[in-house]
């Protein structure tokens, strides 16, 4: 059985949550006169175990958000969560699933903005898919299928695949300039693309 | 708490701590309308924070996207508003017992009467 970070903080918010609820029901519940002493442990119930486990479950829910398995609940990513795991696709969410490096975290690793404050905005923006799922009507087969809002951005590959090495391809090097500028994606069909298999249906012009 | 009326009276050679000039009054000095009105805040707070508690909790056990974000934002900020309501009380109350105080000392004209 192995202990990781994030099941460690998950039981730990739970345990100070725990020990908060059992100070404030008391109080709730036997109604103690406002003495110093009451004051002070009614303090720790209401201030820092609180505090504790909302900080503990905050980093523990944001290690969980990384997960693939957190992506597919949305029922609308279900196939891509499929595709990224079946062994036999060869997309190249499938190739890179099935490296260590990504595994469990695969669509966070690449989906993820680069940078020092590269979680934090990738979270900012799929708040803008969260609420793309709950208001629009994904179960009418006229809905255009889940996408990206801007362009996949050709440095998230490039944080692994360098490309200023001598053994770079004759198609690197001719497209060098549309590459760093992004007009020719990696990740585009006739390239590397397309990133996952479900995707041919997109609709035109849908990254 | 309150300074007892057992307590013997400090030799007058002894020096006087500022505790001892100005004796903290105790929950029952206060008004009742205002101890009523503390205590009420403070369970709004206790209440208010269970319920934070719980979305939190929620969240730990069930990490789908709504119970996450729910948790994080709506959870977060009753949980905060929680805890200033009780400092809120917590200071009405040391403010209530510091008028009492002021208002018991001897003040020169009215307040040694």
């Amino acid at each position: 059985m192995t202990f990781e970070m994030p099941h460690l903080l998950n039981a730990g918010a739970l345990v100070c949550a725990a020990a908060s609820a059992v100070i404030l029901v008391y109080y709730l519940v036997r109604r103690p006169p406002l003495s110093r002493a009451t004051r002070v442990w009614l303090f720790a119930g209401l201030g820092p175990f609180p505090i504790a486990a909302a900080v503990a479950g905050n980093y523990a829910n944001l290690e969980v958000t990384k997960e693939r398995e957190f992506c597919g609940s949305c029922h609308v990513m279900v196939p891509y969560t499929e595709d990224a795991t079946n062994p036999k696709s060869s997309g190249l969410a499938s190739l890179h699933t099935k490296n260590k490096w990504f595994g469990n975290e695969s669509c966070y690793t690449c989906h993820a903005d680069y940078g020092m404050f590269g979680l934090v905005v990738t979270k900012i923006g799929g708040m803008h898919h969260v609420w793309d799922y709950y208001t629009g009507d994904w179960h009418n087969p006229n809905h255009r299928p889940p996408a990206l809002y801007k362009p996949y951005k050709n440095e998230t590959c490039r944080q692994c695949h360098a490309h200023a090495s001598t053994k770079e391809p004759m198609e690197h090097k001719v497209h060098k300039e549309a590459i760093e500028s992004g007009a020719v994606g990696c990740a585009k069909k006739g390239c590397h693309g397309p990133p996952h298999h479900v995707r041919e249906n997109a609709q035109p012009g849908e990254q | 708490m309150s300074k007892g009326k057992d307590t013997p009276p400090p030799s007058e050679d002894a020096p006087k701590s500022k505790a001892d000039e100005t004796p903290v009054p105790s929950m029952k000095a206060v008004p009742a309308q205002m101890v009523s009105k503390i205590e009420s805040r403070v369970r709004w707070a206790c209440i208010w924070s269970l319920i934070a508690l719980g979305l939190i909790v929620w969240a730990l056990i069930q990490p789908k996207p709504l119970p996450v974000i729910v948790a994080m934002s709506v959870g977060q900020a009753i949980g905060t508003l929680s805890l200033l309501l009780f400092l809120g009380s917590v200071a009405l109350d040391i403010r209530a017992r510091y008028r009492l105080t002021k208002r018991s000392l001897p003040t020169g004209k009215s307040g040694a009467e």
